[in-house]
């Protein structure tokens, strides 16, 4: 190439790189038509119809979504302002403070990602750098709903007091920039923290503990506010929710209704402070926030490396492996029969693996025992006040199993997700697809079975025994539930798979259409169940027949399990390609 | 005598784009034989299609004498892969993960146990065995990669990129063990982008470019077929399999590649 050797040229003839600096308007251009183009390929591919149309189906129910709370606030906050009670506008406000920061939580992205941090390889200026992380996600569900709900609240209150619409708007934007600022405050530390995997692992653990704790307290504070029915509140519980409300004028939601509130009095200065207050806020959270992204913005180093093993530990290891070794070798000598093949056996222990070091999976996993304990405490306390409670427990277990059917599916309908580049092993080894889908679905029942064992002693030690047909029309709608979930969701695993990223705390990317199907299939077989339950009651027949029913679907169930699992090599084998490309992705 | 690794035919499409086409390969056992190309030429669409990681739109494959189409589990028992993802298990141990793949390929849990303590000792990875392999650098993983590929005593062992992102020591360690295979009689197939390695590495080498197979033979015989009247002149030239390489896809590329000085001129 000319130019390149040292004596044809000298460093002053070299061609200069542009010295006109890139608008921002062009950055954010170029970033537009690149998520545009992003989008766009991704209706390339295979499955992409399907995916298309659960995105076209998804917008009216987003829209219903984002449409009813919206409208729900509207009128509150007219009926609030024009009965002169504007002080509890700040219930509103906490209302949608809380929802909008935590419904983020568990939003997972149906289309693609790109990792915006990678942005700062670009001559991109640190202003434009932090403008496109602001505005990177304003359409999330969350965010859309809360902006919706805000816009509703101003023209509520607009119609209540048409002089308080400025006012209500100004109040209303700055709040809304607040809430957004505070969301990506909090998301960008914690993707700081979670970065690295034992961080990741203990969060996790601290998420867990803090949630279980959480409903724990309310539980026993709700024991302790209320001694019985129309019993007067305990003055523990006074005092506490005088000091909540003093601290809430003092927070954003209370400080943006204090506002309005103060000006629609007359108190002009007040309202202003109140103003300043919540304006404070939102710039101590901008602070906050592109603190982080300076940081992300001069390029940082997050080492995922854990401290080197000390000689001792070595050593330790060392004996421990030996001793292994020998364990196996009498193991491997004894004339006993493994029951399972030694391929699904090792499947199994490999998912066994990965389930222990899953701390979400784990949680979603105790969640339904739980929420079984809770509520057969709570219902516990509100059969001594309510007339036909006895209905909650009797269907407790029911309703606890049809919740463990829920929480599986994101086992089930993503089997191979967590795999990642490791699916490429069950092509290469010498084995059947089928072993390693029979694995994951063992894995799957020993769950199912352990939890409905523990949701039935939950629910017949802390509320009261179901009748033993109802139990028995339960545990076989369960298992015709699952053999039904997993032919399905074995296939769809294979078919549109999608990489598990164990860092993310949201925005996982899932199958939209897998999404939709395992919704249809979880709904219909959720109808059908209680269908028959209510059929059995209004018609006063034995849950028994029920019972015979669910099994008879179960039977069948089996054997729609056993074709699809026959199948299951060559449905592998055709999707090959797709799956190790999906998979292996980085 | 049986070829290890044979191939009639053998072609792979993705839509209107042919990947590989009608190929004809043949490799011996005891080869330990390199398959070159450019980037996007068909090398890795090959190796996974002789590994059963893609399938082929047509022609057949014959691996130690057996049908792939229809021996496809007797063939993978006795064959040992480095992929180019490498299939590794991220939230495993590496302990953990050897003993996974030794009972896949049917090794009792003994046997398993001890190839993994001696793979690990090998690949100077028995000090991290309490790591996730996600923790794992990129050379690490790829030492546990052809630790795992090995580990059932395969007779072919087909590597794709072994040594990218491998420390010198690392690839000192990883050629030992190769060659330590191929003296024992195993049949290695190796693609790979350091033309140095494979020269000092293979007996034999294959060139593909565009999909076809352009070259093949020993490296003797490619030197011959692209010696030029200009260099039998030089006494004591020996071209490398770089320069070979070049001569080989430049022949082909043909006019693409005539005259790069006029492009990127503005380039410094």
């Amino acid at each position: 190439m000319a130019g390149l050797t040292p004596d044809s040229t000298s460093m002053s003839s070299l061609p200069q790189p542009s010295s006109q600096p890139v608008s921002s308007r062009q950055h954010f251009q170029t970033i537009a038509w690149l998520r545009w183009r992003i989008f766009v390929n991704t209706l390339r591919g295979k499955g992409a119809v399907g995916e298309l149309v659960v995105k076209i189906l998804s917008y009216p129910i987003l829209a219903v979504i984002i449409l009813g709370p919206s409208v729900g606030a509207g009128i509150f906050s007219y009926l609030f302002v024009s009965q002169n009670e504007d002080a509890y506008l700040a219930i509103l406000l906490w209302v949608i403070f809380l929802l909008w920061q935590f419904i983020g939580i568990s939003t997972s992205a149906t289309g693609p990602n790109f990792d915006i941090a990678s942005l700062t390889r670009f001559p991109i200026r640190y202003r434009d750098y932090l403008l496109i992380r602001l505005s990177f996600g304003l359409m999330d569900p969350p965010t859309l709903a809360g902006i919706g709900c805000l816009i509703a609240m101003t023209i509520g209150i607009s119609i209540a007091a048409p002089s308080m619409a400025p006012w209500a708007a100004l109040l209303m934007f700055l709040f809304a920039a607040c809430n957004v600022l505070f969301s990506r405050m909090i998301y960008s530390w914690l993707e700081r923290w979670l970065a690295q995997r034992r961080t990741r692992e203990l969060f996790t653990m601290l998420l867990l503990v803090f949630s279980l704790g959480i409903q724990f307290v309310g539980q026993f504070a709700g024991r302790l506010g209320r001694h019985g029915h129309h019993a007067p509140v305990s003055p523990w519980m006074e005092k506490l929710s005088h000091a909540l409300v003093t601290i809430n004028w003092f927070l954003p939601p209370g400080l943006a209704a204090a506002s309005f509130q103060n000006m629609h009095r007359g108190l002009a200065p007040l309202a202003f402070a109140s103003l300043g207050g919540l304006l404070l806020f939102t710039l101590f959270f901008l602070y906050i926030f592109q603190l982080r992204l300076k940081a992300e913005y001069h390029g940082e180093n997050l080492s995922e490396a854990p401290a080197a093993l000390s000689a001792k530990t070595l050593a330790k290891d060392r004996k421990q492996r030996a001793a292994q070794i020998a364990a196996a070798r009498s193991a491997d000598a004894s004339p006993h029969r493994q029951f399972l093949s030694p391929t699904v056996s090792a499947c199994l222990t490999k998912e066994v693996h990965y389930l222990m070091r899953s701390g979400p999976k784990l949680y979603a996993l105790i969640m339904p025992v739980f929420m079984i304990v809770l509520i057969s405490v709570r219902t516990a306390s509100l059969r001594q006040v309510m007339v036909g409670s006895s209905d909650l427990h009797t269907f407790l277990f029911s309703s606890g199993c049809a919740y463990t059917q829920m929480i599986l599916v994101g086992l089930i309908y993503n089997s191979l997700g967590a795999d990642g580049p490791g699916v490429q092993f069950y092509f290469m080894a010498p084995l059947h697809f089928r072993d390693v889908i029979l694995a994951k679905n063992l894995l799957t029942g020993a769950i199912l079975a352990i939890e409905v064992t523990l949701i039935y002693l939950a629910s017949a030690f802390l509320g009261a025994k179901a009748p033993l047909s109802l139990v028995v029309a339960t545990v076989a709608w369960s298992l015709f539930a699952f053999l039904l979930n997993i032919s399905v969701g074995n296939v769809r695993s294979l078919i549109s798979p999608k990489g598990y990223e164990a860092g993310k705390v949201r925005r996982q990317n899932v199958s939209g259409l897998n999404s939709l199907i395992c919704l249809g299939v979880i709904l219909s077989a959720s109808l059908l169940g209680s269908a028959t339950i209510v059929a059995c009651r209004f018609f006063d027949i034995s849950y028994w027949m029920a019972a015979l029913a669910f099994f008879i679907l179960a039977a069948i169930a089996v054997g729609i399990y056993l074709i699809s699992l026959k199948n299951i090599d060559r449905v592998a084998m055709d999707h090959m390609d797709s799956l190790t490309l999906e998979l292996c992705k980085r | 005598m049986t070829s290890a690794i044979s191939t009639s035919g053998l072609t792979r499409r993705f839509g209107d784009f042919v990947a590989v086409k009608n190929m004809n390969l043949s490799v011996a056992p005891g080869q330990f034989y390199g398959f070159l190309g450019p980037n996007g030429a068909g090398k890795s669409t090959t190796i996974k299609m002789l590994t059963g990681l893609l399938a082929p739109t047509a022609g057949r494959i014959e691996v130690l004498g057996m049908d792939f189409a229809t021996h496809a589990i007797e063939v993978k028992r006795q064959i040992g892969v480095v992929p180019e993802g490498m299939a590794l298990f991220g939230r495993l141990t590496a302990t953990e993960y050897l003993r996974f793949v030794g009972q896949m390929y049917g090794l009792d849990r003994a046997t398993t146990a001890q190839r993994s303590e001696e793979l690990l000792d090998f690949m100077n990875l028995a000090g991290e065995t309490r790591k996730l392999i996600t923790d794992f650098s990129h050379g690490m993983q790829k030492k546990l990669a052809l630790a795992a590929a090995v580990i059932h005593g395969p007779k072919i062992l087909f590597l794709d990129e072994p040594f990218e992102g491998v420390d010198a020591i690392a690839a000192g360690t990883l050629k030992q063990m190769l060659q330590g295979m191929i003296a024992r009689g195993a049949t290695i197939f190796l693609t790979s982008h350091v033309l140095e390695i494979v020269e000092r590495l293979c007996t034999h080498v294959a060139i593909i470019n565009h999909g076809e197979l352009i070259a093949n033979g020993s490296l003797e015989e490619l030197r011959a077929g692209v010696q030029t009247q200009a260099d039998s002149d030089v006494p004591g030239t020996r071209l490398t399999l770089e320069e070979i390489f070049i001569r080989v896809i430049g022949k082909e590329d043909g006019a693409q590649n005539q005259q790069p000085e006029q492009e990127l001129s503005w380039l410094g």
